[in-house]
């Protein structure tokens, strides 16, 4: 088989991994070497789908030993099957990176004879990249769940960020949709974080000591699959960032790829907009320093569709508002909706200055679209923003609904 | 009276002059290109390419290196308005120091970063939408950007790709920079020479064959079922595709 029809494949097997993100890393540009991290990461084209490709995504092989139900590589489909040599993916990456198509390589694989031996592929052509090519630019390679300690450790070593995918919300998900594959997903996500620390530790004490994984960890969930709530997903995420020091929780929306399989949902569309305010949430806990227990409670435990999980938050506690821009602490002007980490640092910046009023705001790049519900400047109100609960409501909802429509003679359902 | 300085409206001039206005500059005052200004009655003219250059007090030198580069991003992205307020910004830093930056309810400040942040996120986007081809062992790269940002690229790709012979081109300022793994150069394009190299690309089979791959990586990395064009083009407007190898097919 020729390359042209393995990266058909491949590429094609590897599109549903969300992670794309190439920052945190600023590794320099090896001696005599090609490539290096950018910090800040830098997108370097956008697929129909409106997804960044930054990194050159690819799995290694689509052949898998194991049958999970979500999963469109699994071994009883009957599709295609290809597999890469490490020195076949190493050059790809190199010419590709040399054009500029692409900041480096995210590879993951398919479980092919067993973890250990998959883990060993990846290591490999991290191994060449870097040692042969001394390929500077970002990698981020998957760890396999099962596979030994020395061999994640190698991966690391040569990787900018390794992650373990744990792919549904909960143990009974996975022990109903997987065989044996996820049971233990938490152990090589464990391993990860001690290597990361190990070395910051170690780093500390001598820049010379090894890096491991700089950009860290992140993971991935599919959302809409299994019956979980939005709350427990929430919960999960904020405790994996808090125990595993993860960068990133990615969500992605169950798309029904192997459809007929009887312990799946059939679902009309993917539930593009329930991602959409997970990330929402997710950012606010990340960014913003909610708690899991704020975006949600018990008697509630799923996000308002209609709302941004922060709105939803301010109206549930619509009695701390106005905020006096003047006055409130950063932590309380992250709150208002509306108002985010930068808009927040200018604020405090330009108040040192003077009282700021409703024209200064717009002035400093303060969109007070939503934010003008919930702030007050020098004690006033903004003009023709209502106070009551129910206006501003139906001001920040945004309407999904498809609203009527013609149907078709034939139409069911 | 009010005062006017001049300067001869390249970048380099402008980068000299900063550095003679850092002692002049008062509240108020106006810089122009001369090219741009037409004179008004009660105005004092100065032309500071005339000017000897004044030394930069140790003390000021970290501010004046962050004001320079800031001032340096706003002329790159071509706005006038930015250059006329560069007097009024320098005294303005030089009264109140870094945390002036911060201060946007100050129109000379706000007008200054407005522009300086055009130069820098259009830089930053080029960084990855710029695409070289190989020709013989020389990477050529094309682009199309409405500010100027030709330096930030040439640090980039200077840095990045520091073993190899690389040339990028700004095709609406008809300018670029030429690497050959020592240093940097200017360059100027000549109509011609840049037709043969088109012609030797046309001819070189293995670079057919990876921007084939390539293209074929492009369309198969995207969902099908969450196809979003606008959101697509929001990140990358059509403006830019004519340059960018997988979509290149897709402009008219």
């Amino acid at each position: 088989m020729d390359v042209m029809k393995k990266l058909e494949i491949l590429s094609d097997s590897a599109k549903y991994d969300a992670s794309c993100s190439c920052s945190g890393s600023d590794r320099k540009t090896p001696n005599g070497g090609l490539g290096n991290g950018k910090d800040c990461g830098i997108c370097h084209s956008w697929s129909d789908d409106g997804r960044c490709v930054s990194l050159f995504k690819i799995l290694f092989t689509n052949y898998c030993i194991y049958d999970c139900a979500y999963c469109v590589n699994r071994r009883s489909n009957d599709i295609l099957r290809a597999s890469f040599t490490p020195r076949e993916v190493a050059d790809l990456t190199i010419e590709f990176y040399k054009r500029n198509y692409i900041e480096g390589l995210f590879l993951s694989s398919g479980i092919m004879k067993n973890p250990d031996y998959t883990m060993e592929q990846l290591s490999e052509t991290l191994r060449i990249l870097r040692d042969e090519y001394l390929f500077g630019g970002y990698i981020h390679v998957k760890a396999i769940p099962g596979a030994s300690k020395e061999l994640i450790d190698k991966a690391g070593a040569l990787a900018d960020r390794i992650s373990v995918n744990i792919e549904l919300p909960s143990k009974e998900s996975l022990r109903l949709l997987t065989d044996k594959k996820h049971t233990d997903i938490f152990k090589p996500m464990k391993l990860i974080t001690d290597g990361v620390s190990q070395s910051v530790a170690e780093r500390k004490k001598s820049r010379f000591a090894p890096r491991f994984a700089p950009a860290g960890q992140s993971t991935q969930l599919i959302v809409g699959a299994t019956p979980e709530t939005d709350m427990t997903i929430v919960k999960l995420s904020e405790a994996m960032y808090n125990k595993f020091a993860l960068k990133r929780v990615y969500y992605s929306a169950f798309i029904p790829v192997n459809a007929g399989d009887k312990r799946l949902p059939v679902l009309r569309e993917p539930p593009l907009l329930r991602e959409h305010r997970l990330y929402q949430a997710d950012f606010l806990m990340r960014q913003y320093h909610f708690n899991a227990d704020e975006i949600l409670t018990p008697d509630k435990p799923m996000l308002d569709i209609s709302l941004d999980p922060k709105a939803n938050w301010a109206l549930n506690n619509f009695h701390l508002f106005p905020v006096e821009i003047n006055k409130a602490d950063v932590e309380m002007l992250l709150r208002v909706p509306g108002i985010g980490p930068l808009s927040a640092r200018r604020i405090v910046a330009a108040r040192r200055g003077h009282y700021l009023n409703f024209d200064d705001l717009k002035k400093i790049g303060v969109v007070l679209k939503r934010a003008g519900y919930f702030i007050t400047c020098k004690g006033k109100r903004m003009p023709a923003f209502s106070e009551k609960y129910q206006s501003v409501y139906g001001a920040l909802a945004e309407n999904h609904d498809p609203g009527p429509y013609q149907m078709k003679l034939f139409e069911t359902g | 009276m009010n005062k006017v300085y001049l300067f001869d409206g390249t970048l380099k001039s402008y980068n000299n002059s900063l550095r003679k206005l850092w002692h002049l500059a008062q509240n108020g005052e106006k810089l122009f290109s001369k090219g741009d200004y037409h004179p008004g009655l009660f105005e004092t003219v100065i032309d500071l390419d005339y000017l000897n250059e004044l030394q930069i007090s140790k003390k000021e030198t970290a501010l004046f290196k962050d004001c320079c580069r800031t001032l340096v991003y706003s002329f790159c992205s071509g706005e006038k308005e930015a250059v006329e307020v560069t007097p009024s910004f320098i005294s303005y830093m030089r009264t109140n120091g870094r945390k002036g930056f911060y201060h946007l309810a100050e129109p000379s400040v706000r007008i200054v970063t407005k522009a300086a942040k055009r130069t820098g996120s259009e830089a930053h986007k080029l960084k990855g939408i710029l695409r070289f081809r190989k020709f013989g062992t020389l990477f050529y790269g094309q682009y199309f950007s409405k500010t100027f940002v030709l330096p930030m690229l040439g640090d980039h790709f200077k840095k990045r790709m520091p073993n190899e012979t690389w040339i990028i081109h700004d095709s609406e300022r008809e300018t670029g920079l030429y690497y050959d793994g020592k240093e940097l150069r200017q360059a100027f394009f000549d109509k011609n020479e840049l037709a043969e190299l088109k012609i030797q690309s046309e001819k070189t089979k293995a670079e057919d064959e990876i921007e084939k791959l390539w293209k074929k990586y492009f369309n198969t990395i995207a969902i099908e079922t969450r196809k979003n064009p606008k959101l697509q083009q929001s990140f990358m407007p059509r403006q830019y595709w004519r340059y960018i190898v997988e979509v290149e097919e897709r402009v008219g």
